[in-house]
């Protein structure tokens, strides 16, 4: 899927990579990700979730 | 809140009577504590030059000590004891012959200053020697002979022990005075002295407060020992090496007590005599053996004792490739990390534990791991260190089993209390309604005095480790038990009784098997047809064998033939269910339930239902027993998906309560949407423990807030939703017949969607 094709069915614009910080095991990192630029509204593809995400959440869990 | 010191020491009691890694008889009676497991483990491979420096490490002389020794070990050989004992000395002798390189080591240390002198150049005295000359003292030798040997002329051609004398000196300096006889030690300038004069040699009257640890004399910087106090060659060479540590010692502290580490006995491990001894490999003698080869041989025949019981039985310690030993102090590290400086290593080790109790069963000692990873998880939820991701599913699912469209209490048909009640737990019903509804029938046929309680019996909450909604949970069972009149209960899963017996003793419970067993229902008789099965116990059955005789009673009375798993009886060896692992390491689930139909390519009958399920999601035939009683489905059936298994329980309850629809005006909950879902992705679902409800969740949430993605291309909607632990994301299609699932999956970070 592209996410420049994604639009916010809210506030109908399309998604733009924005700055978002994720959390967790008490550990924070920010990350550009496709966010509709007037209400915040995020996707995470599933590359990315179960990618690199998956591996942060690994490696938090055993630290 | 933390865990007190008291508390992570408490955790090496767990392995204080593990005896993996502690010497063998032979190397326990070897005077010179040859490594014998190591060196035959070279040999075998045929590494003969490694060998050799491991053996000439504790040998010192390795040619001498290979032709000269009696050989001790054999006395005390685990293989001797069934058969010959091992011929450790053939094998120490091809080391010698065959090693490549026989070069001693030599050593980049700086030079000493303190000058020892040794009185007799036998084996003792030219061991001290070379022991001290290595670290670099200057030592001086006085022999009275005009050569240095000793007894060891009685025992060897001169050749032999003189050119084993000459190479192991090779890279050290030291001065050997011949024909010089010592009368006065006052006429020796060194700092240290050892006597070693041999048998009924001068013994400068300092035999007397003789200290037998140290072999330090009430002279102070002199010590005696070797064949001048009793001591074989063998034994000799070891004085030899104990005095050169006990004089380093004076000369660096000034005391004569010696170091403890080289005079400590060490008793021989009588345990490696209760191991189980292999089956004998038949190896090949050939007719012309070369040395080489009768050597390889005879250290094939070696057992290189050492107990891995646990290891080799266990597919934790299989994939951590740890045992316990390794694993205590890990667990002990994690419960408590110093931050910035050491990490939770062991906490996916912790919660990847089946606790299925196989190790305590296998290991001589009974050393229980599954408690002590237990009461690791314990510990961990309660400092908060547990990642709710790892026990999130099971314990909403327990949720489920135990909320009102799920659990119920159905009292006696006569009273309002029971003679009997049947509790069979929360996942029967879900994976299969008939189970539970056939099995309640014949129960009250039997005695119509008999109540059923369906409900989770805890155990989620007690594998992810939260103590106080364990006592929660069963507090509630108790509490139900008690209104209808303490009946005898009758359990059906095998985990459930394990829970029982552990956690509510006051409760009689009776396993479901034995009442059939007892009570045969009729209509199975030679069922089977003479088919061949295997049954495969679970885990949780291991304490019960009467348990497992019942259901052998029963296969045999349906007209079974019945071909035992290795791994059976006590012995069982979990699913991969067990401990509630998947979210915490899926790949070990996987690897274990393909190493479990690995075993055999029979069809399976077993009498635990995850177990049922768990092989039938691989498409491995099995049937549950319950499936042969009742004639309820074939062993090809495939398991229901973690979202039909919650129709099922919700199904099961509303029958029960004489209700045929699913989702009753009362309580359940009535679907407003539904997903066309291909198999595909349920399957993927299944792995990755997502249900239909949290897709339908996601999507009703997202669509009544207005919070969905549409994709102007594809026409697809996205919506995400974070149930606290888990966030899901759904992209579906709206078609004219409803929406159709296009993409699924979780994660377990949570994002900040305020938008700053």
């Amino acid at each position: 899927m592209k996410n420049g094709e994604l639009v916010c069915m809210k506030c109908n614009e399309r998604l733009v990579p924005l700055k978002t910080t994720f959390k967790y095991l008490n550990h924070e990192f920010s990350v550009d990700i496709p966010r509709c630029p007037i209400c915040g509204l995020v996707y995470v593809p599933e590359e990315l979730a179960q990618g690199k995400m998956a591996e942060v959440e690994a490696l938090l869990e055993d630290k | 809140m933390e865990i007190s010191d008291t508390e992570i020491a408490g955790y090496k009691r767990y392995t204080a009577a593990c005896f993996q890694g502690k010497n063998p008889p032979c190397t326990v009676v070897c005077p010179l504590k040859v490594d014998v497991r190591s060196i035959v483990d070279k040999v075998q491979k045929g590494n003969f030059t490694t060998a050799y420096r491991l053996y000439r490490n504790q040998a010192v002389f390795p040619h001498i000590v290979s032709a000269i020794c009696r050989q001790p070990c054999g006395a005390v050989c685990v293989k001797g004891r069934v058969n010959a004992a091992i011929n450790v000395r053939l094998i120490e002798r091809a080391c010698v012959e065959l090693s490549e390189d026989r070069d001693p080591i030599a050593y980049n240390v700086p030079q000493k200053k303190q000058k020892i002198a040794i009185i007799g150049a036998g084996l003792s005295g030219m061991t001290c020697a070379l022991k001290l000359a290595s670290r670099r003292y200057e030592v001086i030798i006085y022999e009275k002979q005009d050569a240095p040997g000793g007894a060891l002329r009685k025992l060897l051609p001169e050749k032999v022990y003189l050119s084993d004398f000459q190479n192991e000196f090779k890279n050290v300096s030291y001065e050997l005075e011949t024909c010089k006889e010592i009368l006065d030690l006052n006429e020796i300038h060194a700092d240290a002295i050892y006597v070693a004069t041999g048998a009924g040699g001068e013994t400068f009257e300092l035999r007397e407060e003789l200290n037998y640890e140290s072999l330090g004399t009430k002279r102070k910087g002199v010590f005696l020992g070797g064949s001048l106090i009793g001591a074989n060659p063998i034994e000799a060479i070891e004085h030899g090496v104990r005095v050169s540590h006990s004089i380093e010692k004076y000369l660096k502290v000034g005391l004569m007590d010696g170091a403890p580490g080289t005079y400590q006995k060490e008793a021989i491990c009588e345990n490696y005599y209760l191991l189980p001894m292999p089956a004998e490999s038949a190896t090949e003698q050939l007719r012309e053996d070369s040395p080489r080869d009768e050597a390889i041989r005879e250290a094939k025949q070696c057992l290189k004792c050492d107990c891995n019981l646990c290891v080799t039985h266990c597919d934790l310690m299989q994939m951590f490739k740890k045992g316990p030993q390794r694993i205590i102090p890990e667990v002990m590290t994690s419960l408590r990390p110093i931050q910035g400086f050491t990490k939770r290593i062991a906490s996916r080790l912790i919660h990847t534990c089946n606790q299925c109790g196989l190790c305590k069963t296998v290991c001589p000692e009974n050393i229980d791991m599954e408690d002590c990873l237990l009461q690791a998880r314990r510990a961990l939820f309660k400092t908060g260190a547990t990642p709710a991701a790892f026990h999130d599913f099971w314990l909403r699912d327990m949720e489920f089993a135990n909320s009102d469209q799920a659990y119920a209490l159905i009292p006696s048909a006569i009273n309002t209390k029971s003679r009997y009640m049947f509790f069979p737990g929360c996942q029967l019903g879900a994976s299969e309604p008939s189970y539970v509804l056939k099995a309640f029938e014949f129960l009250r046929e039997i005695c119509i005095d008999t109540s059923l309680l369906v409900g989770c019996c805890g155990v989620p909450a007690d594998w992810s480790g939260n103590e106080a909604m364990r006592k929660e949970v069963q507090n509630r069972i108790y509490r139900e038990w008690r209104k209808i009149g303490e009946p005898i209960t009758i359990v059906a899963c095998p985990t459930c009784m394990k829970m029982f017996a552990r956690y509510l003793p006051e409760i009689k419970v009776v396993s479901l098997y034995d009442v059939m067993a007892q009570q045969l229902p009729t209509q199975c008789k030679g069922r089977g047809d003479g088919t061949i099965v295997s049954v495969f116990d679970p885990c949780a059955s291991r304490y019960d064998m009467g348990m497992q005789k019942s259901i052998r009673k029963l296969l045999h009375e349906a007209g079974y033939k019945i071909e035992e798993l290795a791994y059976h009886g006590e012995e069982a060896r979990c699913c991969s269910f067990g401990g509630h692992i998947h979210a915490v390491n899926p790949e070990q689930v996987n690897r274990i339930t393909a190493n479990r139909i690995r075993e055999s390519e029979n069809p399976y009958v077993t009498y635990c239902s995850n177990c049922r399920d768990t092989f039938g999601s691989e498409e491995k035939a099995c049937s549950h027993i319950l499936d042969i009683i009742f004639d309820i489905g074939p062993p090809e059936r495939a398991a229901p998906d973690l979202s039909q298994r919650r129709r099922n329980r919700v199904a099961l309850v509303n029958k029960l309560a004489g209700k045929e629809i699913v989702g009753s005006e009362d309580g359940g909950e009535t679907k407003h949407i539904s997903i066309d879902i291909p198999a595909e992705l349920r399957r993927k679902m299944n792995r990755q423990l997502i249900l239909e409800e949290d897709v339908l969740a996601t999507i009703e949430h997202c669509e009544a807030m207005g919070n969905t993605m549409h994709n102007r291309t594809t026409g697809e909607f996205t919506a995400h939703l974070c149930n606290g632990v888990i966030t899901y994301w759904v992209t579906y299609e709206k078609g004219e017949s409803g929406k159709k699932l296009k993409q699924v999956y979780s994660h377990r970070m949570t994002i900040d969607e305020s938008i700053k």
